[in-house]
């Protein structure tokens, strides 16, 4: 019978809690739609004003100080909606968009809450913050890339710091990616491709004066700039810098530059004496520059010993377009250790084509259809 | 579907898509530039405006409840009556490789969101310009 009387309000208890479980979700439902309800409502009249202000070229200022005048419940409800606008433009009328949170004290109260105890709290005003742009407290956002005690917050913040794109972030960024408490490499690189070549120069003194980390990131991110302005920097590392990683990253930025005067350096660094694993990035890079000396130097890579150097080439001389074609030809047709990878580059360049590679016609050879 | 003429003499564009903040931009400053504005909130509404309405160009958000915008697109170019309409199509970044197909269905031209109001009405009159030379 105790059994019988246990299991029966374990049962009951059971049921209660379930009910109480199922009473609250209801509830804090009803209450999130209510609110939500009550914002949109609250929004409702300055909807056409935020659209006014945004696609007007010269914007109202009776409109401005009507939503700066907005009282609390209002603002409240406002503030996210006005976020939510900006997330969705460019241009003038994000600007004044922005520049209505700045003067409304939203910066500043997101700026106070990147001190905050709590992670998510940092990370979310980090992120509001990365779209308000040059109104965005930079060092602050620097500070937490480099120093938050939470690798989410510091992702986060490295992330704005890139969407807020002002170049004078590059150094921090930089630091970022290299330091003790470093953010993911593809964090900091994304968020420094950003930044525009503006950044190149604080770039350059990282490829030079840096650590290796620090030297093989800038290496890539200004080859992803097209940053022709470190062209010079980069053909000294790509031939002298200690680290062979740092000179493979500043080959194949001089490759996505495409500067042709970077063609003797990258010839030396496909040069038998270097290591494979240069060369075969060395024999792509000459394809990215093109011209007439790229396909001749590509033809004598074809017959490489490694593999990966005369695959390389061939690959290179298949985005070379018809005047590559007799040398990949050649190739194919001959005994070298590059015939089989020329052959693969003609056969797949013909099923793209459509039309068959294999015999060049002179017109094709002059560059016409 | 809204029971909406569109003036004979005055240009006349659709804008679809499903963010009504996106749709009342777009709308408001292209009224402000003189043009004759009808609006769709999804891909379905979208087709059906245009060849009820036949608008001048039509601005389609890729990603709409219903048709997307490069569906709504094939559709429009498949029908004789309303074949001639201009399109462009508004495009999330990520979504930029549909761009390729929308210009391969034959859309006029594309714009990508966040994007800035004044940029799409310069669009939308370099595309009505080329068609009218």
């Amino acid at each position: 019978v105790n059994a019988y009387a246990a299991f029966l309000v374990a049962g009951l208890a059971l049921v209660a809690l379930s009910v109480g479980l199922g009473t609250a979700i209801v509830l804090r439902r009803w209450r999130r739609g209510r609110a939500a309800r009550r914002d949109l409502a609250l929004v409702e009249p300055f909807r056409s004003l935020l659209v006014g202000l945004v696609v007007d070229d010269t914007p109202d200022q009776a409109a401005i100080g009507r939503v700066l005048g907005a009282d609390k419940r209002e603002w409240r409800a406002l503030e996210p909606h006005l976020i939510a606008m900006i997330r969705k433009l460019r241009g003038d009328g994000r600007d004044v968009l922005v520049g209505l949170l700045d003067q409304r004290g939203t910066v500043q109260r997101l700026s106070r809450r990147l001190h905050q105890v709590g992670a998510v709290r940092r990370a979310r005003a980090a992120e509001l913050l990365g779209l308000l742009g040059e109104h965005a407290p930079r060092e602050q956002l620097e500070h937490l890339a480099l120093h938050d005690r939470d690798p989410e917050v510091r992702v986060v913040a490295a992330r704005a710091l890139g969407e807020i794109g002002d170049p004078r972030s590059a150094r921090a960024l930089l630091a970022a990616a290299v330091g003790p408490k470093a953010v993911p490499l593809r964090v900091a690189a994304r968020s420094l491709a950003r930044l525009g070549t503006a950044a190149a120069p604080d770039l350059v003194h990282d490829l030079v004066h840096g650590q290796l980390a620090a030297r093989a990131v800038s290496a890539e991110i200004l080859g992803l700039l097209g940053a022709t302005t470190a062209s010079a920097a980069l053909a000294v590392a790509a031939e002298q810098d200690q680290a062979l990683d740092v000179q493979i990253r500043s080959v194949r930025a001089l490759g996505r530059i495409g500067v042709p005067t970077a063609l003797p350096v990258l010839q030396r660094c496909a040069a038998a004496d270097q290591p494979a694993p240069m060369r075969a990035v060395a024999a792509r890079a000459i394809g990215d520059v093109g011209g007439p000396i790229a396909v001749e130097v590509l033809g004598r890579l074809l017959d490489d010993g490694s593999h990966r150097v005369a695959s390389n080439a061939a690959r290179a001389l298949g985005r070379l377009g018809d005047r590559a074609l007799p040398t990949l030809r050649r190739a194919a047709n001959g005994t070298g250790p590059g015939a089989k990878y020329a052959a693969e580059v003609l056969a797949e360049l013909r099923s793209r084509s459509g039309r068959d590679v294999t015999s060049v016609t002179a017109g094709s050879l002059a560059g016409r259809p | 579907l809204a029971v909406w003429q569109l003036g004979d003499d005055v240009t006349s564009v659709l804008v679809a898509d499903d963010d009504r903040d996106i749709r009342e931009l777009i709308s408001f400053k292209l009224q402000a530039a003189g043009y004759d504005v009808v609006t769709a909130n999804d891909g379905d509404e979208a087709l059906a405006q245009v060849i009820a309405l036949r608008p001048d160009i039509a601005v389609l958000d890729v990603m709409m409840p219903g048709k997307s915008g490069t569906e709504v697109l094939r559709a429009v170019r498949e029908h004789a009556d309303v074949g001639k309409t201009c399109i462009i199509l508004l495009t999330a970044k990520a979504q930029e490789a549909d761009v390729a197909s929308g210009f391969a269905l034959g859309a006029d031209d594309y714009v990508v969101k966040p994007f800035s109001p004044r940029e799409l009405l310069s669009r939308v009159q370099a595309v009505l310009g080329r068609r009218v030379s």
